[in-house]
């Protein structure tokens, strides 16, 4: 009768030491809480922007940093900062709506093309093989003639574009783990597919998964903002990092904090996601656990 | 090991028969009478009809594609809808453009990021690890269109080093290409870099901690040899197939890269096709990209089952 009190006990045991190893790391640590701010303010960006981001003030137009107007004004004399803010919506919601959405579909190819090969295999690879054949800005152009430029569209061709990363990373993972002594141990004892995939194979696919989550969502977020810049995602006058950048080049000599900002803006939300993504893939290491 | 390389030959082109059928397909489904667009002003129904029948668009759909199929397969991709240029022509002369930027950003990448993951795993947990680890961090996470920018800003306009944007041949003007090239190639390498280093370094961190390298070392074979032929030839392993899954990335890069710095290049003919609707140009730039990359991945598998004979027997026995 003691033996489900163990697990229990050995499972909130493991969650305190990892929650310890992710405290040890201050990059991580910065990486969480810098990630969270950015996904608060672009929740909350009607009450934490100091203008409405589409506020034209053609006296205003221009102006530089400092004053009213923290980060400056662009030339329709729209407030900077809070078109930044207003900007994270977007970049945010691509990011980790594409990577879920390429979870979604990939974890389960890859876990089928892994474990049980045979006819599935080379077909779920050929199709991979074919998402990859195209590269992502080349899909995401196609999708944006045939469906017209947009967010949403923009959104599902950075997320069609993450597949064949996931379907491979997982492939990869079921096809060494189905070696492991212990699953050839637990096959030979009898488990049924459904026991060695649960218990074995997938708790064991959740590091790297994550890892390539946390590599993907700032690739995406660079993507959308990228496919905003070329006129293929987010439309003006909806304000959106790339198309800010867009903008901006267009007044690169006369008011550079028009490129400046955005940027950062990109820059800070990817490093974030980037470290804390690091900081979870030494926390999780199975290998460094023991 | 015959075998495996027909058969991985005959899955590529499996895939880029489907890939010939996706662009196909894709470009046919582009909102907008390709037939109106080529029209201009002249909208009568002859006229339509009449273009219509000169490009073979009032044709069924499957003999539109068994046409354009059969010719596409001989180099002719037909003419540009917008200038009239042959395809073939306007592929051919921004091809090299575009590879001679890629090679360059490769070259960046694996010049700085081979060496910088290896020194970094071997001083694992020192400032050198930390140092490199956070500058591949930096790398990794700036969009490459924005550098480009603020590249431009600093070493073009503020500090006039290097000139904004703009192409010349290297046959005309090697040193001109070059300087025109090295902003470009940088930019465009940088993710790339990043990428490269991390991998090398975490595929070395693991290497070093194996056991055939105690083994080596125990044999008394000097750190240099254990760290550059044993545990770096496994690395190498890991960090081919990465290159190759990021070769994708690169064409998407060389596209925004030459955008920014108006290199005339695929990426950029891509772009613009779209814009203009000019479907010749569209189907044939993606297809010649898709192409060059189903060969490029082709070629890194093989390399991939060189490097690693376990895959080769595997590969072979199925």
């Amino acid at each position: 009768m003691s033996a489900p009190i163990e697990v229990v006990g050995w499972r909130t045991r493991r969650r305190v030491r990892l929650r310890q190893r992710f405290l040890r790391r201050p990059p991580a640590v910065a990486g969480l809480a810098f990630a969270i701010t950015a996904i608060l303010i672009a929740l909350l960006a009607p009450l934490v922007a100091p203008y409405s981001p589409d506020a034209q003030n053609f006296g205003a137009a221009l102006a530089q940093p400092g004053g009213p107007h923290l980060l400056g004004t662009d030339e329709l004399g729209r407030d900077v900062l809070s078109r930044v803010i207003w900007g994270a919506r977007a970049s945010i919601q691509a990011g980790v709506v594409a990577t879920l959405l390429a979870m979604a579909v990939a974890v389960p190819l890859g876990l089928i093309a892994g474990y049980f090969r045979g006819g599935w295999d080379p077909v779920i690879m050929r199709f991979t093989d074919l998402l990859l054949s195209f590269p992502f800005l080349v899909l995401a152009v196609g999708l944006a003639a045939i469906l017209g430029p947009s967010l949403t569209n923009a959104t599902l061709a950075l997320g069609i574009a993450a597949v064949p990363a996931f379907v491979r990373v997982t492939r990869g993972e079921v096809l060494g783990l189905r070696e492991e002594d212990y699953v050839v141990a637990a096959v030979a004892d009898g488990a049924t597919d459904r026991v060695v995939i649960t218990r074995h194979i997938l708790p064991n696919t959740v590091s790297p998964l994550l890892v390539q989550a946390t590599v993907t969502i700032p690739t995406a977020i660079i993507g959308e903002s990228l496919l905003s810049f070329l006129g293929l995602g987010v439309q003006p006058p909806t304000p959106s990092w790339g198309v800010m950048l867009s903008s901006a080049q267009s007044f690169i000599t006369q008011a550079p904090w028009l490129a400046l900002f955005p940027g950062i803006a990109i820059f800070l939300t990817t490093l974030s996601f980037n470290l804390l993504g690091d900081g979870l893939r030494d926390v999780l290491d199975p290998k460094a656990l023991t | 090991m015959g075998r495996y390389l027909l058969r991985r030959a005959g899955a590529s082109l499996v895939v880029l028969f489907l890939a010939a059928v996706v662009v196909f397909a894709g470009v046919r489904a582009l909102p907008g009478d390709p037939a109106l667009a080529l029209a201009g002003e002249e909208r009568d129904p002859e006229s339509l009809a009449a273009i219509r029948a000169k490009y073979g668009l009032d044709e069924p759909i499957l003999v539109q594609f068994w046409n354009w199929l059969t010719l596409a397969l001989q180099g002719d991709f037909g003419e540009s809808i917008r200038t009239g240029i042959d395809v073939t022509d306007i592929l051919l002369s921004k091809l090299p453009i575009t590879i001679e930027l890629s090679v360059l950003s490769v070259l960046v990448a694996v010049v700085l990021g081979i060496p910088a993951g290896v020194l970094a795993a071997v001083k694992k947990d020192t400032w050198i690890d930390h140092t490199s680890s956070g500058i591949a961090l930096f790398g990794l996470s700036i969009p490459n269109f924005w550098l480009g920018l603020m590249l431009i800003l600093g070493l073009a306009i503020y500090f006039p080093i290097f000139p904004a944007s703009g192409y010349v041949s290297p046959l005309e003007d090697p040193i001109g290409n070059l300087m025109r090239m090295v902003l470009p190639a940088f930019v465009l390498g940088t993710a790339f870099t990043a990428v490269v280093m991390r991998q090398m370094r975490s595929a070395m961190v693991e290497s070093l901690t194996a056991d055939y390298i105690r083994t080596a070392r125990s044999k008394g074979l000097g750190e240099f040899t254990v760290v550059a032929s044993h545990a770096m030839r496994n690395s190498l392993i890991t960090v081919t197939t990465v290159v190759g899954l990021q070769l994708g990335a690169l064409i998407s890069g060389a596209v925004v890269t030459e955008q920014i710095f108006v290199i005339p290049g695929f990426g950029k003919l891509i772009v613009d096709a779209v814009f203009q609707r000019d479907f010749p140009v569209i189907q044939g730039a993606i297809i010649v990209t898709t192409a060059g990359y189903i060969l490029v991945n082709f070629v890194v598998d093989i390399v991939y089952s060189l490097l690693n004979p376990r895959i080769r027997i595997t590969g072979a026995a199925t």
